[in-house]
């Protein structure tokens, strides 16, 4: 599969993923969000002293497992992830990349949203199951290899 | 915030259907999360899955294990999460005394049974749990192992 396949599926999935961070003492953390793409790249909107950012900050790598369906299809991303809180990022991605209203968990908008930041998420992995497994595995990978 | 009991958590963890999101690490620091069916015995979750699964090995390899049960509209969004310490059960004897108690016919996807050694059960014993109500909103419970 290539990435565009991956994101097609995971879109028709469902809006909603799950997100595993690990922190600097080595514990898992599972999460779900509202991840939105951007061209290759991932998006969530989070809190800049939850749990996932502060684990993205001592460790980049992340996994996002979307919803599976009631007949067992899921997509599995591994990727790295980077932090940002800058607001220019904040003002480019409030309108027009996620598909629902940002001001309903951040009411002042980017400009007076100081505890909220954005992950960005690049895929270097992927994992497409069907019907988990039993209809086949299909992989993507960054580097061209199977993943 | 409010203290529950283990038994507040097993409870609440029901209502949210038999899937539950594992999450794991690698040796590498690698995350890994995937759904599985669980089901709760005694104070331990556990989940039947195939040996060659990455949770597999990395269960064996980092015991610490995270599960968020899974989020949706017909919960109002409330999340029920377990921290804690896995093992994996990979003996026909262990397979034999659990085989029963999943809650679902595990012959399904092992046709060979307790004998077979291409499926384990990963066994959690939480060490802390937390409820959100409404992604935390509307409150949030918080149990601790003593």
């Amino acid at each position: 599969m290539d990435l565009e396949e991956i994101k097609t599926k995971a879109q028709e999935l469902s809006p909603w993923a799950h997100v595993a961070t690990v922190g600097a003492d080595g514990k898992p953390d599972v999460v779900p969000v509202h991840p939105c793409w951007e061209g290759d790249v991932l998006w969530m909107m989070a809190g800049t002293t939850s749990v996932k950012a502060r684990n993205i900050g001592a460790n980049p790598n992340v996994a996002l497992h979307w919803q599976v369906t009631a007949s067992g299809d899921g997509v599995e991303i591994w990727g790295t992830a980077t932090l940002h809180a800058d607001l220019d990022t904040k003002r480019r991605l409030w309108t027009g990349v996620f598909d629902y209203d940002l001001n309903a968990f951040a009411p002042g908008g980017p400009d007076d949203s100081e505890g909220t930041c954005f992950i960005a998420v690049h895929p270097e992995r992927a994992l497409f199951l069907a019907a988990y497994g039993m209809g086949g595995s299909f992989r993507w990978s960054a580097d061209g290899g199977d993943g | 915030m409010s203290e529950v009991t283990l038994a507040d958590v097993q409870a609440d963890s029901k209502r949210y259907g038999p899937l539950a999101f594992l999450g794991t690490v690698s040796p590498s620091g690698t995350p890994y999360t995937s759904p599985v069916a669980v089901n709760w015995v005694d104070d331990e979750l556990l989940a039947f899955v195939a040996t060659p699964e990455a949770k597999v090995a990395n269960v064996r390899a980092n015991g610490r294990l995270t599960v968020h049960f899974s989020v949706g509209e017909t919960t109002n969004w409330d999340s029920c999460m377990l921290w804690g310490d896995a093992r994996v059960l990979d003996t026909a004897e262990q397979r034999r005394a659990l085989w029963d108690r999943m809650g679902y016919d595990l012959g399904r996807f092992e046709p060979g049974g307790p004998e077979a050694d291409s499926h384990v059960f990963i066994a959690l014993r939480p060490t802390k749990a937390v409820i959100l109500r409404n992604y935390g909103i509307g409150g949030r419970h918080v149990w601790r192992a003593a």
